[in-house]
């Protein structure tokens, strides 16, 4: 009970002072598309999420103006945890599954997300606010391992 | 368990002590890019870097670029010394007088209408989308910046702003107005009045949006004929609708109750591709969605997200501006299926 009131201001006090409100969660990763992809893929499993499936932006393939046809959104979760969740507040489900946006940018490949403290505002508990800080938690550490990886 | 875990993963940031290359990495290097080469933001080589007071660096770091992508940080002190000291990589900072520089701001004014506006836009506003991005080809290798974002008026001085109109930054299309085009000290003087006019009081408390997250919609019909209706709908607005999902498909066994919230994805490609011009990272708001529920008691509602607190995590002010008519329209599309 202690380390989890400990946790819970812990957060608060990192979230206020190093993540600027809400602004996207962005990692560059030094290595090309689809080993970002692979390495996003086994990070999210590691995690104890699981992909459930991708979505192509081909709108912007044949767009004169896109170089590349590297933009993918890969969309993870927690069966079990999302669902008792959005049954508990239906809003949370336009939010469900989580995903993070991958797309290609000359030699490297960005990782994009929203953060998941956005949610915050929908739900009323502590437990399911921590609930909610974990997802945060995990969201930035699967971007950061991933960029990790392939760090020179 | 579980929770020491998460304690010990918040406090290591609170007791690092990382250098200006680490600070640089975890902070910018997304943006500005592994070799400070540009990326959403703009390039920061050294020979860019080689105008900037430290200043103008300091007050950049801590506020950002309000309604142009880049964020305020809540670095110390001492943080933003070390980042500056690794962006300068041994070059010496120049030092402004920061006494404001008089001139006529109309003479100024048909300058800049001469001169800039053709890269710097109308209203200074700064190319669409911003810095150099390398997905891609815009007709100029790197985005101007905005001359009239708050946050860099509040950054710049006077004296700095002449400095880069007379003398260009290297390497880049910011030509030397000196050299090229002959500007006199009166007319660069005028120039950079007209640019100071367009500084506000400056700002950095963000407003925040008095609405919710979530629009939720009763449904009159059943779940089915919602969800056809929401189909037409959207076709009807002129959007691509693609195939029905279960919220949870791919996460779990398929369940009988899984059939009870239904996601119908819709896009319109032509508005997509002009916000990916603004702001590649627009994948983060995709598909547009509505989700249909049914709840235990029978009651069908939709549920949309309300985009405009999305919007809003861009800071990107043209993407703002670009949005509200697609927010309308899906607000109509579902009213059309209520009714
Ligand atoms: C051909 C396009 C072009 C024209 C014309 C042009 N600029 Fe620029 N300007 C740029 C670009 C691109 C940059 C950013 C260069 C970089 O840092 O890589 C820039 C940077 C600047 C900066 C520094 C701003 C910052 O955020 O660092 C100032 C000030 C500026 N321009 C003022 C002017 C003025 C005043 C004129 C007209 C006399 C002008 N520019 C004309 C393209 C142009
Ligand atoms: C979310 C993306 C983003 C992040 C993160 C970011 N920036 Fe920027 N930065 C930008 C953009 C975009 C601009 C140019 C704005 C414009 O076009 O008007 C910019 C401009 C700048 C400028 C002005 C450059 C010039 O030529 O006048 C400096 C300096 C700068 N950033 C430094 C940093 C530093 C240091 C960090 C990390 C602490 C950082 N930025 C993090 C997007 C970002």
């Amino acid at each position: 009970m202690v380390a989890r009131i400990l946790v819970l201001f812990a957060i608060l006090l990192s979230t206020s002072v190093f993540s600027n409100h809400n602004e996207l969660l962005i990692e560059r990763v030094n290595t090309k598309f689809s080993y970002t992809w692979l390495a996003l893929d086994k990070t999210i499993k590691a995690h104890n999420y699981k992909p459930a499936y991708l979505q192509r932006c081909d709108f912007a393939l044949n767009e004169r103006h896109y170089k590349t046809d590297k933009y993918r959104i890969l969309f993870f979760g927690k069966y079990d945890e999302m669902k008792s969740m959005s049954k508990k507040y239906p809003g949370l489900a336009v939010f469900f599954p989580l995903k993070i946006t991958v797309m290609e940018e000359g030699k490297h490949t960005l990782i994009i997300a929203t953060p998941p403290i956005t949610l915050l505002p929908l739900v009323d508990s502590g437990e399911d606010s921590l609930t909610i800080f974990r997802w945060q938690e995990d969201m930035k550490s699967i971007l950061r391992q991933v960029k990790s990886q392939y760090e020179k | 368990m579980k929770y020491k875990f998460l304690l010990i993963l918040t406090i290591i940031p609170l007791i690092s002590f990382a250098g200006g290359r680490e600070i640089y990495s975890e902070n910018c290097e997304k943006c500005h890019g592994f070799s400070r080469q540009g990326s959403l933001g703009l390039p920061l080589y050294r020979s860019t870097i080689a105008n900037h007071s430290d200043r103008y660096l300091q007050r950049t770091i801590r506020n950002g670029r309000p309604g142009r992508v880049m964020p305020g940080f809540n670095l110390s002190d001492a943080q933003v010394a070390k980042l500056i000291r690794f962006l300068r990589a041994g070059v010496k900072a120049p030092k402004y007088d920061t006494a404001l520089i008089k001139g006529d701001i109309g003479a100024g004014q048909y300058t800049y209408e001469q001169y800039c506006k053709r890269c710097h836009g109308d209203n200074l506003e700064g190319g669409q989308g911003t810095g150099k991005n390398f997905s891609w080809q815009k007709d100029r290798e790197v985005s101007p910046p905005s001359l009239s974002n708050q946050g860099f008026l509040y950054a710049a001085s006077d004296q700095m702003i002449k400095h880069i109109i007379i003398n260009g930054i290297e390497d880049t299309e910011m030509i030397s107005f000196a050299k090229e085009f002959n500007f006199t000290d009166q007319m660069t003087n005028d120039l950079v009045a007209y640019i100071r006019s367009h500084q506000k009081e400056f700002n950095s408390g963000e407003d925040t949006i008095d609405e919710p997250l979530v629009f939720i919609y009763k449904s009159p019909h059943d779940l089915d004929a919602t969800v056809s209706k929401l189909r037409e709908s959207a076709a009807a607005y002129n959007f691509r609708v693609y195939p029905n999902r279960t919220l949870f498909e791919g996460l779990g066994e398929p369940n009988i109750e899984d059939n009870k919230q239904i996601v119908v994805r819709f896009c319109n490609f032509k508005n997509m591709q002009e916000f990916l011009k603004i702001d590649p990272r627009l994948g983060v708001m995709l598909p547009c969605r509505a989700t249909v529920v049914e709840n235990d008691e029978g009651e069908v509602s939709i549920i949309i997200e309300n985009y405009k607190h999305a919007l809003r995590r861009f800071n990107n002010d043209q993407m703002n501006e670009s949005a509200d008519e697609l927010i309308q329209k899906m607000q109509e599309m579902i009213e059309e299926v209520l009714w």
